[in-house]
């Protein structure tokens, strides 16, 4: 798993801190953490800027609310929201600072494509970061003064590239167009356009002169001797092979999220799903928010290479981070798991469970109140059944909750039971012919993940002729793996019933969406279908 | 309509579904559905808009959704479930009170009473601090591509119809010349298209056209499906291994046909040139045109909005407008979202800062 043993170390020690939501932890290295950190100050927060260079910051603007670590590497971080502790280490030895949030803020890491092209770094091949640099301080207008300049540039030939990429190939374009007897060339598999102002550019460029190559699968060959650069091709358009020795071979560049994303993601179990990301990916993931409360990835972090972007994720941290600090105070999920710990043996099942990394340990697991989602995966997880859900504490006038937990109890009598998903089996199951809805007694679950093989017995038991279990699907779930988890479980059942020589069939695990309630009548057709013939013998009875 | 096959195929649809539930739930947004801006204006910091709401024929209070009024109806399509919420609505131009009849079979049919088809209008006077635009894209009108025959030549369709048709199970194919049917999506419809003016990409038919194609496959396995593209735009993170699962089931061809037409035997042909450089015309049963996304419409009283050159709007000079989603620009529902936060968050911001007049 990927919870690492350091991220736990020192726990008890913590554990009677207070929280403090006034601290911010800022991982950055550009101007786009630097314009974080001054935002999150006029929002009131104060902030522990980590990165390198050195930023500038507006200083007397900021007096003594910015602190800045430059130079500093995040080496490990442990602890939930108002409370992270994260170790810094500096030119000058190891700084331990507590937070309340995190947000990692890094530009991405960028490769250059040498080896994948099979190309050597030398004065005449060139990655395109680079270019763009020497570009911008004029080194190579100087080179243009003799005769016809060839530049060559290679963008996402090996079936990898970002809007971002092609962004920075029309900033130097853009350049060399008005530079005299400058060639530009472009070679590429799909030209990604896909942003507004792109494919203005694209033709911008073109229209200038540039050429554009795109290949499907014979890309072309580089070969370096004695200092000539030669590409050779087949142009795709006229099948007819050509050789380009360019003056210079700018090369595209890998861009990946940040390391420091690492130390963060050993603090969220679900993160196995996401690496090298911090965001799951899942369409319930859309910003900076990720599976565990108070973490934030800013653009990189989360596979957002596009500069413009950026600003929108400034705005969308600084609106998260107050969001969460309304939720501790007012309560956030419906449900929060909690711990029994005279029943925990420390066997951390639920702490390497929790998609959201909101279960501690010391003498027993505990639950953070502020990172819990309620999804219950820790409850059907837990082995001693040490865990319960329980609600939190609402305003008296919604008892709707109350309710859901007097139906579940209620006898079956025959009927289908249907543990629902709140996100999306619930939804889909309001939406059904009311002759349907009759059919079944739908129990509202917070996450598919939170059915324990306990509770499908015990519908059984209860009467029901047949369960049924509806969560989101794969890649759809809100607490990342709950539906993998329950489908599972569903399946392992199922093998249990079969082999008691009951009707496996009884059991059916359907993974659906909100706006589908077309594949939960199905099932539960399916469902009655598989069912009519096992109500012979009693289902109660057979169980028992 | 979900595109999920086995597995979600992140076009966040459902969230919509969710999102719209979760609005309507919510105590403190006030909605004022089937409306539209008549006039807005602003005094001092305070805007005060004018809005004028299409007749509320049918009661969400008092409907049941049963369904009877559908069914009551003579004119199909004329009154429809709601994909999302329980109530039915009526299709104004589809019904055949629009063309002067005097048909109440709804009404009538409503065992509940929660008809009223001589409502009227409703005008409301709103005072914000704020206004928020976001009032979407117009979808590309197909048929500003004669060429391939949309409106003209039965069989071809735009990727929104065939979205609606394999939501009710209603897409059919009868192979017309050889025993396997075969579809061929079209790319960049209304996209990336300096002839008519639309010099950009609508950033989401790549990704929406390879859920489609791949859902039709996943329902229907035995279909050829060939998708036409210029170039495929990234549309997420593992963008490379999401094409190549594509490819496995595809067949994908970069070129951009130059005509449809319908064949003897009655399916469509597709003229296109191949990778070895020669035209050939091949034979389709279906062909859907990945439609791009327009400007929206223009919005009464909102001329203090700009344009930019291709018709969406720019975000607005005048403090207290602010513009969202794709009517600023194409943008995917996910996009949408992650971008709402933001002006979310700028909206609050304004209304911190700015000077605050009472609103009465």
């Amino acid at each position: 798993m990927s919870t690492t043993p350091q991220s736990f170390s020192g726990e008890s020690a913590h554990k009677a801190d207070a929280k403090d939501f006034s601290a911010v932890l800022v991982l950055g290295g550009d101007a786009v953490a630097v314009q974080l950190a001054e935002r999150l100050c006029e929002e009131g927060f104060s902030v522990v800027y980590v990165g390198e260079p050195e930023p500038i910051f507006t200083p007397e603007n900021y007096d003594g609310k910015i602190e800045c670590i430059a130079n500093g590497v995040l080496k490990a971080i442990h602890g939930v929201t108002g409370a992270f502790y994260a170790s810094v280490q500096t030119p000058c030895g190891m700084v331990q600072k507590k937070v309340g949030f995190v947000v990692v803020a890094q530009p991405p890491m960028i490769v250059p494509k040498y080896e994948a092209y099979g190309v050597k770094p030398e004065n005449k091949v060139v990655c395109l970061s680079r270019f763009l640099e020497q570009l911008q301080d004029g080194q190579i207008g100087a080179l243009g003064e003799a005769d016809q300049l060839h530049i060559a540039f290679f963008a996402g030939l090996d079936g990898v590239a970002d809007t971002a990429t092609f962004a920075k190939i029309f900033d130097c374009i853009d350049v060399l167009i008005n530079q005299k007897n400058v060639q530009c060339y472009v070679f590429t598999r799909h030209l990604k356009v896909a942003e507004n102002g792109l494919e203005a550019r694209y033709r911008r460029a073109r229209e200038a002169g540039t050429l554009f190559f795109a290949f499907e699968q014979d890309a072309p060959v580089v070969e370096q001797t004695d200092g000539v650069v030669k590409i050779v091709f087949e142009d795709p358009h006229l099948s007819a092979g050509f050789e380009l020795a360019p003056d210079i071979l700018v090369l595209d560049e890998w861009l990946l999220p940040p390391d420091s994303v690492e130390p963060v993601c050993a603090m969220i179990p679900s993160s196995l799903r996401s690496r090298p990301y911090l965001t799951p990916p899942s369409p319930r993931f859309p910003s900076v928010e990720t599976a565990k409360a108070g973490v934030f990835a800013l653009g990189p972090a989360r596979g957002t290479f596009y500069a413009p972007k950026l600003r929108d994720d400034i705005e969308s941290v600084v609106g998260s981070l107050k969001k969460l600090i309304t939720l501790t105070q007012h309560g956030g999920s419906a449900f929060v798991a909690m711990v029994e710990p005279e029943k925990c043996t420390l066997c951390l099942t639920c702490v390497r469970t929790c998609p959201h990394g909101a279960i501690q340990f010391a003498t027993s697991a505990s639950v953070d109140e502020n990172s819990c989602q309620g999804c219950g995966i820790c409850v059907s997880e837990c082995p001693m059944s040490a865990i319960a859900l329980a609600e939190r504490k609402r305003s008296p006038s919604d008892n709707s909750k109350e309710q859901r937990r007097v139906e579940s109890a209620a006898l079956h009598n025959g009927k289908l039971v249907a543990f629902l998903c709140e996100h999306s089996g619930a939804n889909a199951y309001a939406e059904l012919s009311s002759a349907l809805r009759a059919l079944v007694k739908p129990i509202v679950v917070p996450c598919a993940g939170a059915v324990g093989e306990m509770h499908v017995v015990q519908a059984l038991l209860d009467g029901a002729s047949g369960v049924l279990v509806a969560g989101c699907f794969d890649g759809n779930c809100a607490s990342v793996y709950g539906t993998n988890r329950a489908a599972y479980r569903l399946a392992l059942l199922q093998q249990t019933l079969a082999e008691a020589g009951l009707n496996k069939d009884r059991l059916i695990y359907v993974p659906l969406a909100s706006n589908a309630p077309y594949i939960l009548a199905s099932a539960i057709e399916e469902l009655l279908r598989s069912t009519d013939s096992s109500t012979q013998d009693s289902p109660a009875a057979s169980m028992s | 309509m979900c595109k999920a096959t086995h597995v979600c195929q992140n076009c966040g649809a459902c969230l919509v579904t969710e999102a719209i539930k979760g609005s309507q739930a919510s105590p403190r947004i006030a909605h004022i559905l089937s409306a539209g801006l008549a006039r807005l204006r602003k005094e001092g910091s305070i805007f005060e808009s004018l809005i004028v709401q299409e007749p509320v024929r049918i009661f969400p209070d008092s409907c049941n959704a049963c369904g009877e009024c559908v069914q009551a109806c003579p004119v199909p399509g004329a009154i429809r479930m709601s994909p999302v919420g329980q109530t039915p609505y009526i299709v104004h131009d589809e019904c055949a009170r629009s063309r002067g009849d005097s048909c109440t079979a709804c009404q009538d049919a409503c065992p509940r009473a929660a008809i009223n088809l001589s409502a009227s209008e409703t005008e409301f006077l709103v005072r914000s601090h704020a206004v928020v635009v976001a009032t979407g894209f117009t979808p590309f009108d197909a048929s500003e591509k004669p060429r391939f025959g949309y409106g003209r030549i039965p069989g071809v369709l735009t990727a929104l119809e065939l979205e609606d048709l394999l939501r009710n199970e209603q897409f059919e194919l009868t192979p017309k010349e050889r025993p396997i049917p075969r579809v061929a999506f079209i790319q960049c419809v209304g996209s990336r298209d300096a002839h008519i003016g639309r010099n950009y990409c609508s950033q989401v038919c790549c990704a929406y056209a390879l859920r489609l194609a791949r859902l039709l496959k996943a329902k229907k396995p035995d279909t050829e499906i060939t998708v036409f593209y210029m170039d495929i735009q990234t549309f997420e993170r593992n963008f490379e291994r999401r094409l190549k699962e594509a490819g496995e089931e595809l067949h994908l061809c970069r070129a951009i046909p130059s005509e449809v037409r319908a064949s003897a035997e009655g399916g469509l042909e597709v003229l296109y040139h191949n990778s070895q450089g020669t035209n050939v015309w091949d034979n389709f049963d279906a062909v859907v045109l990945s439609i791009g996304m327009s400007p929206p419409a223009p919005v009464l009283g909102l001329d203090v909005l700009g344009r930019d050159e291709h018709g969406f709007f720019q975000p607005a000079a005048d403090a207290g407008v602010f513009v969202a989603g794709a009517c600023q620009g194409p943008k995917s529902i996910v996009e949408s979202m992650r971008q709402a936060r933001a002006v979310a968050e700028r909206v609050i911001g304004y209304m911190k800062r700015g000077e605050r007049g009472a609103l009465d």
